[in-house]
């Protein structure tokens, strides 16, 4: 069942490879993530409010 | 104070456009939808199809789908991307000109799609059904989309790129590649193309667009919308700016590799399905990333949802995203995809997630945006609390449903007795048991319908109430971010190339891994296993096939489970479809598998059966298709077809590619007479009728013949 299940899979470096890319990048932003000051991520998460078109569409 | 601010500019933003798009959003909804309606009473009762070929239902459902993704989600995701980034980058369009060619490229590229696709013009590849010149003309548009985008990011004032764009980035690139790649053909006439792409290098290169279809244009961009219009709403920022770059970069990386997810126990190689698997689990986790998120944001704003209507639809579209984010890899598992491939378990998935994640984001989005588009007031708060329960009402109807039919038939046709047969060996039974869930389904959709209508007119009624005469509004804003100083993520998000660059890595990376080693295909193909490619009357046969979308309801691959080789016989292997351009393997079975129907009943049954299938399976849902046999073949294309067969690797001779038309009218005669002798009416040789009868009739025979061994 195994074999049967493993026949085609001629290729294994790539998958390697491509796991090694995924995981080693996730790290990396995981790292950067959690890298930035609180300060930083504030000013971030506030740029969709620096606008001035919400005085239209009250309820 | 930073230097920045001392630098206020007077812009005024481009939302003419944004517009446009949301108006084009609306109205084609109501034909998505109304398409969607038809084809679910198609098969709740068959008369519905009326005998016409252009809304039978092999037609009518790809007009539904590609209604429903690209021109209902396609005008609302531009509308949204086009509001969203000019505010977020602080700049207005690059180019109005660009923006009206992408306005006016798109709709036309809609109008082709209903033209074309009614009158049978189609690639019989799900979800990229247009062909050629269409396909050629969605990718120029899309450039330019691209380039009014890109430039847009060059000429902004906001330094920092906002999540919302990171969706956009990645749904621009990615679209593009997948378009690009999938529809690599070549034109045969000027509606008529073939893919390079042959067998399981076309199902694969096929799933991995089909698949990502869902991911980069029903999903990437509406997180991107989310991301701004849900904070908006809520009047407060994202729960998680961290969680935001860790679910993005997950997800664009992971959502590639899902495709093979839809090919699974196929005759697709073995490792890419366990990879096709193994990363739809994965899955799981970024897209619940965004959806915590998104949920998150109204942390104690929950007072909201009891009375702002229009967070109830962002919070019922993040709860389908979340359920079907979880419903996805489940399906992805092979044991349960053994039982739900096929069946309308699928189709309810694919409508939580169409229905509840994108419809219900459009209609909240459009609540929010269109009175400050119009500078207005929302007509009526309560005729969108009506359309938000109608619509979700429609949605359950519809998802519940369908996965109890899907889950229904799923076991009866894997049911297998104690003694090793079929519990239920006629595949209509199967379906009859079911009709009852359809007519639930139309219901659903129905009251979706309803809901969506109610919503229009309180969209319809708030534009009313807009001032006669606008004008332009100025806005002042003032450059920032680009004095500071900036490390790690947020240097990146400063530099929207580099951002692009690796976002685009991110993508190809999967892409090459699946798609490269099965360039290769006589890696895995059996030498003596070779099959004999089709006949010229074959081959225009199996061009009626595609063109009336038989593929949308019968398969063509038996996977190796033991009801299922009961039932159609030995599992499908990679020889089999190895000279298919395009491969037909389906992903639906409303009716059973054709992959070995070739001589199972006489050429009469096939007659008879497509001038009224209940003459022969009584309780057939399947329509009738009486033109078949007062429509000419066309022999004439027949030569042009096999010189590119021939030119894509199919052995054929060139005395075949030279005479094909020929050899195909002698083939026909044939049929006919045998048709004729069981008393089919005279003269059907140059029908389409006995072209598709010969390509039933070849399916499954055209493996070499067991050796002399084999066969003691």
């Amino acid at each position: 069942m195994k074999q049967d299940g493993l026949m085609y899979f001629t290729d294994t470096y790539l998958t390697v490879i491509g796991l090694m890319i995924f995981f080693g990048y996730f790290l990396l932003i995981l790292f950067k993530a959690f890298q930035s000051s609180k300060s930083e991520i504030k000013h971030l998460e506030n740029l969709p409010f620096n606008q001035n078109e919400d005085m239209y569409g009250k309820q | 104070m930073n230097h920045d601010q001392h630098n206020i500019e007077t812009i005024s933003y481009d939302d003419d456009i944004v517009k446009k798009f949301s108006i084009a959003t609306l109205g084609w909804g109501i034909g998505a939808f109304l398409f969607g309606l038809i084809a679910a009473l198609q098969l709740a009762y068959w008369p519905t199809n009326l005998n016409l070929e252009w809304i039978t239902f092999g037609r009518l459902r790809p007009l539904h789908t590609n209604a429903a993704i690209f021109a209902f989600a396609g005008n609302a995701i531009f509308a949204g991307i086009y509001y969203s980034t000019q505010r977020l980058l602080k700049a207005r369009m690059f180019s109005n000109l660009l923006s009206a060619i992408h306005f006016w490229g798109w709709q036309f590229i809609i109008v082709c799609a209903a033209v074309t696709l009614p009158l049978g013009y189609s690639q019989s590849k799900e979800y990229a059904e247009l062909e050629w010149p269409i396909d050629i003309l969605i990718a120029l548009i899309w450039v330019i989309f691209a380039i009014n985008f890109f430039m847009t990011i060059k000429k902004r004032r906001e330094k920092h790129l906002y999540v919302g764009i990171w969706f956009y980035i990645a749904t621009i690139i990615t679209v593009a590649m997948l378009h690009i790649v999938n529809s690599i053909e070549i034109p045969v006439s000027p509606l008529r193309s073939l893919p390079v792409w042959g067998g399981i290098q076309d199902a694969l290169v096929q799933w991995w667009y089909g698949h990502n279809a869902v991911a980069f244009f029903l999903t990437t961009p509406f997180l991107g919308l989310m991301y701004y219009f849900v904070p908006k709403a809520a009047n407060r920022p994202i729960y998680s700016y961290r969680l935001s770059i860790i679910h993005f970069w997950a997800l664009v990386f992971i959502y590639i590799w899902a495709g093979p997810h839809h090919l699974l126990y196929t005759a697709l190689p073995e490792w890419a399905q366990t990879l096709g698997m193994i990363f739809s689990v994965m899955l799981w986790a970024p897209s619940w990333g965004g959806m915590i998120n998104g949920l998150m944001t109204l942390k104690g704003a929950f007072k909201e949802l009891i009375q702002n209507p229009i967070i109830k639809f962002f919070v019922a579209s993040l709860t389908f995203y979340g359920m079907s984010t979880f419903e996805g890899p489940l399906l992805s598992i092979k044991s349960v995809s053994a039982l739900g491939h096929y069946t309308d378990w699928i189709i309810g998935h694919v409508h939580s997630g169409a229905l509840g994640w994108n419809g219900m984001m459009v209609m909240g989005m459009m609540l929010w945006m269109v009175p400050r588009l119009w500078k207005t007031e929302l007509y009526s708060k309560k005729l969108a609390e009506n359309a938000f329960w109608l619509s979700l009402t429609g949605v359950m109807f519809y998802y519940v449903s369908m996965t109890v039919a899907g889950i229904t038939q799923g076991l009866m046709l894997n049911g297998v007795n104690a003694n090793g047969q079929l519990m239920y060996p006629d595949f209509v039974e199967t379906v009859t048991k079911i009709i009852p869930l359809y007519w639930v389904r139309a219901i659903g959709g129905l009251l979706f319908i309803a809901g969506y209508c109610v919503f229009l007119y309180d969209i319809y009624k708030t534009i009313q109430l807009a001032p006669k005469s606008v004008t332009v509004e100025q806005v002042q804003v003032t450059r920032s971010g680009w004095q500071e100083k900036t490390d790690g993520h947020r240097k990146l998000e400063g530099l929207g190339l580099a951002f692009s660059i690796m976002t685009f890595l991110a993508v190809v990376v999967g892409s090459v891994i699946e798609i490269y080693p099965t360039l290769s295909l006589h890696k895995y193909v059996n030498p003596s296993e070779t099959t004999e490619p089709y006949t010229p009357l074959e081959i225009a046969g199996r061009k009626i096939y595609q063109s009336e979308g038989c593929y949308v309801c019968h398969s063509q691959m038996i996977r190796p489970m033991p009801a299922e080789v009961l039932r159609y016989g030995k599992p499908s292997t990679i020889e089999e479809s190895m000279w298919d351009h395009p491969f037909q393997w389906g992903s639906k079975r409303t009716g059973p598998d054709l992959a070995r129907v070739g001589k199972k009943y006489p050429d009469m049954w096939h007659y008879q059966h497509m001038m009224d299938p209940r003459s022969v399976t009584p309780n057939s849902i399947m329509p009738n298709y009486p033109w078949l046999s007062e429509k000419n073949t066309d022999f004439i294309s027949l030569r042009k077809e096999f010189s590119v067969l021939k030119m894509l690797g199919v052995p054929y001779d060139d005395a075949t590619v030279a005479d094909a038309d020929i050899l195909a009218q002698k083939q026909a005669i044939k049929i006919a007479a045998d048709l004729e002798a069981q008393g089919a009416p005279k003269g059907l040789e140059k029908k389409q009728i006995v072209a598709m009868i010969a390509y039933l009739q070849a399916l499954g025979q055209k493996m070499p013949a067991p050796k002399t061994a084999e066969v003691k």
